[in-house]
């Protein structure tokens, strides 16, 4: 990609709220990598992915103005792409094929020796995760937003997203206890 | 892999640990899950900018913008003008058969079934209301 020099993120802004399509692209070049980053975590196929970038990118553009600069303007476009992933998967009636009658609890053991595991193994995994585990999953383990948070989100009880986070959980476990098996 | 087995199942026989090998590198100072970036497809940005473009193709003009109000105002001042030449035409129409007192035509004028009774005894004529 072609970004030899990039204006700040005030000047961008700032080119894409007069309709700069220059500036647009700019802007897209600058952020791009990370919100696809993004979106690899929370689909589960690069169709998807590509979807949410788009939209994503599109509501950025749209909402430009919306935007305070008294946070991170990066922050702010993160939301954006989590919220986007999450109506992605809503729409497709996609997230909540669960029980949520059932309670987590499966207890943390002993740290076994094994092959260190690297991030892009742990994207790995994430992007194989049904779908409400992976979501729930990405909200909170990697996010940091609350179970109370997530709840809102993604308009579920408190409950089911930490249930779908056990889950979410002890399918991770297995898949790696069995990658180091078959290692082993 | 999918998910096959129930809670209960994963709770009975738990699947070997591994949960803390991925807690370590989420937990990391540098969160490289949280911070992980991709190059996107080459037409993404194709693709974006279409929508855009077709976005602001759709989106009515500034004039539009700027007469949308003018014109709901307009609509609501016409809402009123009648609404209230309505009540007035009204009041002036039931002050007319008050004037008037004439059974037989507040009958006539007004929607209102009515039953007249001549009282040939007091030479008085009776006006009932029919109960819809």
């Amino acid at each position: 990609m072609p970004s030899n020099h990039l204006p700040n993120d005030h000047d961008l802004i700032e080119g894409c709220l007069l309709g700069n399509p220059v500036m647009q692209k700019k802007l897209y070049e600058k952020y791009a990598p990370k919100m696809y980053g993004i979106c690899l975590r929370y689909a589960a196929n690069g169709e998807d992915a590509k979807d949410i970038l788009q939209d994503g990118f599109v509501k950025v553009f749209v909402n430009l103005s919306k935007y305070l600069a008294t946070g991170s303007f990066e922050g702010w476009m993160r939301r954006i792409f989590v919220n986007t992933a999450i109506e992605h998967y809503r729409k497709k009636n996609q997230l909540y094929a669960i029980n949520e009658n059932q309670e987590e609890n499966i207890p943390n053991q002993e740290i076994s020796a094994l092959d260190e595991l690297a991030a892009e193994d742990i994207i790995k995994l994430i992007s194989e995760l049904p779908n409400g585990y992976r979501t729930v999953f990405n909200l909170f383990a990697v996010e940091g937003y609350s179970h109370k948070e997530i709840a809102t989100m993604m308009n579920i009880s408190e409950g089911t997203s930490k249930s779908q986070y056990a889950r979410a959980k002890a399918w991770l476990q297995e898949k790696i206890g069995n990658r180091n098996q078959d290692k082993a | 892999m999918e998910w096959k087995n129930t809670l209960a199942e994963y709770q009975a026989a738990p699947p070997p640990n591994a949960w803390n090998e991925i807690e370590k590198i989420l937990h990391q100072e540098e969160n490289s899950v949280y911070h992980h970036s991709a190059i996107p497809p080459n037409e993404s940005w194709e693709a974006i900018s279409t929508k855009l473009s077709s976005r602001e193709n759709n989106h009515p003009s500034r004039t539009i913008n700027w007469l949308r109000p003018a014109l709901r105002y307009a609509a609501m001042v016409s809402f009123l003008a009648v609404a209230i030449t309505t009540v007035v035409n009204n009041s002036f129409r039931n002050a007319l058969i008050e004037s008037i007192q004439g059974p037989g035509i507040k009958a006539a004028l007004t929607d209102t079934p009515y039953i007249i009774n001549i009282d040939s005894g007091k030479n008085k004529i009776q006006v009932k209301q029919i109960p819809r």
